[in-house]
């Protein structure tokens, strides 16, 4: 069992995950780059030491500096956050082999739901629902490309086998498209992810993102946390999640989260993971699984009471489950915006100097965020600089009490998106919510040409 | 020492940016050589260090570390430092000893020069960067 944890990641999840392991009476050493020498997560660490230049190839990104600094510093467990390392299985069997614990699911669980071909295969062992699409990777031959589509019926869209992050995909809409959109996926899919394999499946017109929470143990117990509708996306890039997804029947939402549990017994899962779905006229359909913690886990944790990120250390460290399905029931609703350093027109990224950093208060709020006056935003990193999160006793309440906290925020020295977010709440699509994946998209699009 | 322990060994020299690696035992001697060209991107990454501590002359005055490690100011079986305060050195020369596990890399100095200071204290933990010992013409 572990008792000191090197954070191998930066910004708010690394501030998130230290303050987990100190609640929970756990050491921590903090990893960074020359960047980041002045983040609050290095200065409240045990020990910190830098790893490496800004860029993340060669600090966040480098293993083997990971590794070299667990050796050093006497870490005996790494927990990798989101993105980075956080999903690269060959790094998760470095950390094994090292004699170190790697907390998150098995590299063979990462390596199963890292491939869509083999996440979907998994899935339907489990029952849980796919969409329509190819068993496994397409042909290479017209012909028998051709009767595969046929089969699925269009529109359908192509898929990069490694791809993800809305790279690597092409919608057909017609038979005669079919060629050309094939290789080109996997011109792409070649180039960026080195797996050339191509699936297809059934393409939905008016989708939203709906995803479970799940959290298990080593020892077979397995629990699914409620929904989140993470629809609002701009670029596949989710911009405002909330939990739960309004306007499902619960006893739909509890049938798949009980296909998602027994999926995880089945595959060993352990950790926390999240099972990611498209919902078109309440059916669910299975898009792929993040094996590690997510960037809106707080929008859960503030409607169930449970610490998703203690948790997952507590069974990292193979402690059981003490919860029951039955102890976790959903309270009220929360939003949580993405408040990224970014221009509001173009999206591009805002590094720069922060001057004011208001955070907004009440009953309800919480932002987690490693920002304050005077930090810098360096350009190398993703652009986001706080999650504001808001928790009501109905999702009117939470959405009043998110509007008077977006009101409250002020940031300046950088562009960012709190605009978005503010008008956002004005829409009526919104305030109605139940909105597609589109939705943001289609909004953006008709204020331009306005 | 057993065979199977030399994949373990390449693998570390080979995270560390060593080259050449020789161990003498009672009754064996082993020696692994890394091809330049395999030579680490850690080693590699070296020459793009860039810091506050690096004037922007050509002569830098302080020797950085390039890997994190515990600093060592002497050899773990000799008792003198490698380098004393106001000890001349030359280009190449290890100035003090970077121990990362079971592996040491030598800190070598970056020009000819005199030792200023040793920054580092003796078994202190540095990161990619940390100035360990300063020079003066």
């Amino acid at each position: 069992m572990f008792d000191n944890v090197l954070i191998a990641n930066r910004g708010e999840i690394a501030l998130r995950i230290q303050r987990a392991c100190r609640t929970l009476g756990l050491r921590t050493v903090a990893v960074y780059s020359q960047a980041d020498r002045d983040a609050p997560h290095v200065k409240y660490a045990d020990t910190a030491v830098c790893i490496g230049p800004a860029p993340a190839g060669k600090s966040y990104l480098d293993g083997a500096a990971i590794l070299l600094a667990a050796e050093v510093t006497g870490a005996q467990a790494i927990h990798p956050g989101y993105g980075f390392l956080s999903e690269n299985a060959a790094f998760a069997d470095d950390v094994a082999r090292s004699g170190l614990t790697f907390i998150g699911p098995s590299p063979a669980c990462i390596r199963t739901m890292g491939d869509k071909v083999a996440a979907k295969r998994a899935m339907r062992e489990a029952n849980v629902p796919c969409v329509p699409g190819s068993e496994g990777a397409l042909p290479d031959d017209l012909e028998a490309l051709q009767s595969v589509a046929g089969e699925i019926g269009l529109p359908l869209i192509l898929k990069a086998a490694g791809g993800g992050g809305g790279r690597g995909m092409r919608v057909v809409r017609s038979r005669s498209e079919l060629a050309d959109a094939f290789a080109l996926v996997r011109e792409e899919a070649r180039r960026a992810f080195g797996n050339p394999e191509i699936y297809a499946e059934k393409f939905l017109e008016h989708p939203r993102h709906v995803e479970i929470q799940v959290l298990a143990d080593a020892y077979g117990t397995a629990l699914w946390l409620g929904s989140r509708d993470c629809s609002l996306q701009r670029r596949h890039q989710k911009v405002l999640e909330e939990a739960p997804a309004p306007g499902l029947p619960g006893g739909l939402v509890a049938r798949i989260g009980e296909r998602c549990v027994e999926a995880c017994r089945r595959i060993g899962y352990q950790g926390v993971g999240t099972f990611e779905f498209l919902v078109e006229q309440e059916e669910f359909f299975f898009i792929e699984m993040n094996t590690r913690v997510q960037v809106e886990h707080p929008v859960t944790e503030a409607t169930t009471g449970i610490d998703i990120v203690a948790e997952g250390i507590r069974v990292a460290r193979g402690e059981a489950l003490t919860l029951s399905q039955a102890d976790i029931s959903c309270h009220g609703h929360a939003f949580e915006c993405r408040i990224n350093a970014e221009d509001p027109t173009t999206f591009a990224p805002s590094p720069g100097q922060i001057t004011r950093f208001d955070v907004p208060g009440g009953p309800g709020v919480r932002v987690d965020s490693h920002i304050a006056a005077g930090a810098a935003v360096p350009p190398y990193y993703d652009s986001m600089i706080a999650k504001l999160i808001v928790h009501g006793q109905t999702r009117h309440e939470a959405m009043a009490r998110l509007k008077v906290a977006l009101s409250e925020m002020r940031v300046e020295g950088v562009a960012t998106n709190l605009a978005l977010h503010r008008r956002i709440l004005d829409e009526p699509g919104f305030i109605e919510g139940g909105f597609d994946i589109h939705y943001l998209e289609q909004l953006l699009k008709a204020e331009a040409s306005a | 020492m057993k065979i199977s322990d030399i994949p373990q060994i390449a693998a570390w020299i080979s995270e560390a940016g060593i080259a050449t690696y020789e161990l003498t035992g009672p009754d064996y001697r082993i020696c692994l050589r890394r091809s330049v060209k395999a030579r680490s991107r850690r080693a590699g990454s070296a020459g793009s260090v860039r810091d506050a501590a690096v004037p922007a002359r050509g002569q830098p005055d302080v020797a950085l570390s390039l890997s994190v490690g515990l600093f060592l100011h002497a050899h773990p079986v000799q008792e003198a430092a490698l380098v004393e305060p106001n000890e001349p050195v030359a280009a190449g020369q290890p100035l003090g000893l970077l121990q990362v596990g079971p592996i040491l890399l030598p800190v070598l100095s970056p020009r000819d020069g005199i030792v200023a200071s040793i920054i580092a204290p003796d078994r202190s933990l540095v990161g990619y960067g940390d100035p360990l010992v300063a020079l003066k013409p």
